[in-house]
């Protein structure tokens, strides 16, 4: 383990990736450990470890919310934006 | 009646808790005892994790289109003071969409909710006409304010529910105890309380464990003697650990030698020392007193069975679960003799003065001394536990609504009940005690309302086509997109808009622009504008965009969580179960589309049931995390060519070639070179025959494509190149139609296909066909066509020969009467599938 630990984080990575590589390059080998990763509740992490290694990014789930523009709305959306926006103005004006 | 009942307390933080359980088993029983009454229910899109699980508890007790989502403004936690203007807005966001389902009665499950999480609830904020009953589960903190509302901000939220709580027409008390307390501290009439009881489920029952998982819950949590259990439900100062282990103390050393008192519950460090100091200052040896810290449903049923008496010495309790919980596991239980305690046991016989150690030590050691007065407690707890069920709360909780619906629907009916979004505007920007809104905060509103309140507008039939309005490939798959697409907009489904959209890198677009000149109609905005997504709306990828998967997938997850049917075509899945045809690093983006579908689609239609059997296949060894997965089926593709939009142009020298394939069999391959379909077998199996001296021509139409470059290089130098071998590369339908026609056979070499379209493009020619054996083929050629096996050339060569001598004599396999179908039946299938109500019908060559 030491040992392991002394290897560069690039020779780790390389190992990792021809690891991966090899069993992508058996599609059986590859849906059985799959398949065991998911009944381990490991998959989520070996993902992310892979996407990591291949360098596609992997994005957990989120909702929309927050950090909204008006670019991001509909038209309805946005004419009930345009709405909210003149009755406050409105409202403003009226309280001086 | 219709009955819109709020399930946050089933996908807030409380789910976690007993008002999380309660709600669900109350909102499914009422849906199962609904009788006439109608049933729906409104989540908080919030919380998207917790639809799916409450989605498919009711899957068969109500329609699905009756669980509707609703946005707020989060956030909106009652703890941060800055969320205090979207928390107002989204009180009547929720209310003003709450009306929009034109309720008879709105049910709350939970109105104390939303301190520390995305819940919004409220009563009169907005709709002040609605009629609202909510469950009322206890007032513990506001009987008791000086422990239990310490801080400022705690102490807000809570008296601002309680006012809100005063609006309600109607509260629904989980016990006798609580319905009067509401009666006293809320000053409310007599029958604006109803106490509907609550109950536990099936999994609470008297079971047998084995000596050896006894033995494995002895070891791992520590117990080696008779078991006294408390499972308090929770660590606040009420649960009166101090009486308990106080009163555990005055037990006589022989009953202390024989058992241990065990605490079961999760608690954190504090707490869990805390506990330790009492015991030590009561005198118990470390060994007396037991903390499980967190365990399972299952382990609780378990500990349940196994102690020989639970003891509860709550001071106040809005019901007492584990009470029941413990009665119906059939372990003797005593308990406290004050709030909801004592209508839970049911036996007087069974309580103690919770403020007395010295009662409680009594009774314990009476139970554990006395085996009579056990079994008596066994007996009568079974019994009483049987009185609870959560029909019987249904029952009572829908009485109570028809009687408030009845009582008040006179003096509702001359009022105008319904909203509208110049009023909910009006009344959001009217909120004055709450700071001011920012320019986020009115863009997050007005996205919010316009998603709640849908539209008048039809439902939408949203066909992705991401991929086609950036290019257009001319690949077979975007032949199918154009050709449904235009199925689709010609004939749209009944009372459905079919809008084409795409993804343009940040969010999902009207395709106008493109539509209108796919069309040759006038576009219908100058720009194309964002989808206005809606609940009910369908989704249907018709390109495969596997590239966008990351992008794409959180908004998937989201719309489908919003109720959004997902809907994608799958052409086929070789690239995972051959990423070796395909060049490096394809399969993984690929598989990583795959994996997204499978998580959010309602239905996958593949192009073939071949392929559909190994979708399904695929799915059993890669289940998606998901409480259920999607359904597959499939449709088959139309092979009408006037109708998918054939490309046109006749190249130089196309006469010359069709002469020399007329002079001798030609053996015509179509589709793009590439390593699944079998040219290298062929051009080796036909140099064969040319040795042999046989006087057949090789036809391949198709473009170069990927890992063909040897292949390649001896199709483009092979001496037989435009005498007996033509590459013909890239050219149109309507030239490929004059190719067709000059061959003799259609030769299919492919080990994959997800469908097979030029099997039915031979029938239509007449020409006959010889198809490798694989089951897509099988499933599109039937009996029409030859087929043979093995990868040799030698094997393929074989079969030519074979083929030939049975053609001269006219035996072989007709293509003729092969089944198909045209563009428009294929969408007429898909359309079927989708859910709408169209008839179909194939058509023989």
């Amino acid at each position: 383990m030491k040992k392991l630990r002394m290897l560069p984080g690039r020779v780790v990575k390389n190992i990792l990736r021809g690891g991966m590589s090899w069993v992508n390059s058996h599609p059986k080998l590859r849906q059985y450990v799959m398949a065991i990763t998911q009944r381990l509740g490991l998959y989520t992490v070996v993902r992310v470890i892979y996407s990591r290694l291949e360098g596609a990014p992997y994005q957990p789930r989120s909702r929309k919310t927050s950090g909204l523009t008006s670019a991001d709305l509909s038209p309805r959306a946005r004419q009930i934006y345009t709405d909210l926006k003149a009755t406050l103005e409105l409202k403003r004006r009226k309280n001086g | 009646m219709r009955i819109v009942i709020d399930m946050q307390g089933a996908q807030s933080i409380s789910r976690f808790r007993g008002i999380g359980r309660y709600s669900l088993a109350l909102a499914l029983a009422m849906s199962r005892n609904a009788g006439e009454h109608e049933i729906w229910l409104a989540l908080n899109g919030a919380f998207p994790e917790s639809i799916p699980g409450i989605r498919q508890a009711f899957d068969g007790l109500i329609p699905q289109e009756r669980i509707r989502i609703f946005e707020v403004a989060a956030p909106v936690t009652e703890v941060e003071r800055a969320n205090r203007w979207r928390i107002c807005a989204s009180e009547k966001i929720r209310e003003f969409f709450l009306q929009q389902l034109k309720p008879d009665v709105v049910l709350v499950s939970s109105l104390f909710e939303g301190y520390a999480d995305n819940a919004v609830t409220s009563v009169g904020a907005f709709a002040a006409q609605q009629l609202t009953a909510v469950i009322l589960y206890d007032l513990i903190p506001l009987l008791n304010q000086k422990n239990y509302l310490t801080n400022e901000a705690q102490r807000d939220y809570y008296l601002r529910k309680v006012e809100s709580l005063k609006k309600a027409d109607l509260l629904l008390a989980i016990s006798e105890a609580t319905q009067s307390e509401a009666i006293t501290s809320l000053q409310a009439a007599q029958n604006q309380v109803v106490n509907i009881s609550a109950a536990v489920d099936e999994r609470f029952r008297s079971i047998a464990l084995s000596k050896e998982r006894i033995h494995q819950l002895r070891s791992h949590y520590g117990f080696a003697r008779k078991m006294v259990m408390y499972a308090p439900g929770g660590f606040d100062q009420r649960k009166n650990f101090e009486g308990l282990i106080s009163a555990y103390s005055m037990l006589s050393a022989a009953l202390r030698a024989d058992h241990q008192l065990v605490i079961v519950g999760n608690m954190n460090v504090d707490k869990h020392d805390y506990l330790i100091k009492l015991s030590k200052r009561a005198g118990l040896d470390r060994d007396e007193l037991i903390l499980t810290g967190y365990i399972s449903d299952e382990e609780l049923v378990e500990f349940y069975n196994l102690a020989t008496l639970f003891v509860f010495s709550s001071k106040h309790e809005g019901f007492g679960l584990p009470v029941l919980e413990a009665m119906a596991c059939g372990t003797p239980v005593i308990g406290s003799n004050c709030t909801s305690i004592p209508e839970v046991i049911g036996l007087p016989d069974a309580l103690f003065d919770p403020f007395s150690p010295q009662d409680i030590a009594e009774k314990m050691a009476r139970a554990l001394g006395d085996q009579s007065f056990r079994d008596k407690l066994r007996a009568h707890g079974l019994s009483q536990a049987k009185s609870f069920t959560w029909d019987g709360c249904a029952i009572q909780a829908i009485d109570a609504l028809e009687k408030l619906v009845q009582a008040k629907r006179s003096a509702l009916a001359s009022t105008d009940n319904s909203g509208t979004v110049p009023e909910l505007i009006q009344a959001i920007t009217d909120i004055d005690d709450a700071g001011k809104p920012t320019d986020s905060d009115l863009v997050t509103v007005a996205d919010c309302v316009a998603f709640n309140t849908g539209r008048i507008t039809p439902r939408q039939l949203l066909l992705d086509i991401s991929e086609i309005v950036q290019r257009d490939a001319k690949s077979g798959i975007q032949r199918v997109v154009r050709s449904l697409l235009r199925e689709f907009i010609e004939n749209p489904p009944q009372d459905m808009e079919v809008r084409p959209i795409y993804f343009d890198g940040m969010r999902y677009k009207y395709a106008n622009t493109f539509t209108a000149a796919f069309t040759g109609r006038q576009p219908r905005g100058e720009t194309d504008e964002v989808v206005d997504f809606c609940q009910d709306d369908i989704y249907l990828a018709l390109d495969l965009n596997a590239h966008l998967t990351d992008k794409v997938h959180d908004i998937h997850m989201r719309l489908q969580c919003c109720g959004i049917r997902l809907y994608f075509i799958v052409y086929d899945i070789l690239l995972v179960q051959h990423p070796e045809w395909w060049p490096k690093g394809t399969s993984v983006i690929f598989e990583a589309w795959l994996r997204s579908i499978s998580e959010v689609a309602t239905g996958l239609f593949c192009i073939s049931e071949a392929v559909a059997e190994e979708v399904r296949a695929w799915l059993k060894q890669n289940p998606p995390q998901r409480l259920s997965g999607p359904r597959v089926s499939s449709f088959h593709l139309g092979a009408d060519v006037e109708n998918s939009l054939p490309s046109k142009g006749i190249p130089e020298g196309a006469q010359a070639v069709l002469d020399a394939l007329n002079v001798n069999p030609s053996f015509l391959m179509v589709g793009t070179i590439e390593p699944r379909k079998g040219h290298a077998q062929a051009l080796a199996a036909f140099e064969l025959l040319w040795e042999q001296g046989i006087a057949v021509n090789l036809v391949i139409v198709g473009k170069r494509g990927w890992l063909v470059d040897k292949l390649i290089d001896r199709l483009s130098q092979h001496p037989e190149l435009n005498r007996r071998l033509f590459w013909l590369e890239g050219i149109s339908d309507e030239f490929l139609e004059k190719v067709y026609a000059a061959c003799t056979c259609l030769l299919v070499a492919s080990e994959g296909e997800g469908f097979g379209l030029p099997l039915i493009e031979a029938a239509q020619h007449n020409k006959p066909i010889i198809a490798r054996d694989i089951p897509v083929l099988r499933e599109v050629a039937g009996e029409h066509a030859f087929y043979f096996k093995g990868r040799s050339p030698k094997d393929l060569a074989d079969t030519i020969t074979f083929w030939l001598a049975l053609n001269r004599k006219g035996a072989h396999p007709k293509s003729e009467g092969m089944h198909y179908l045209t563009w428009q039946e294929s969408a007429l299938q898909l359309k079927k599938q989708l859910g709408f109500d169209v008839a179909h019908k194939g058509r023989k060559c």
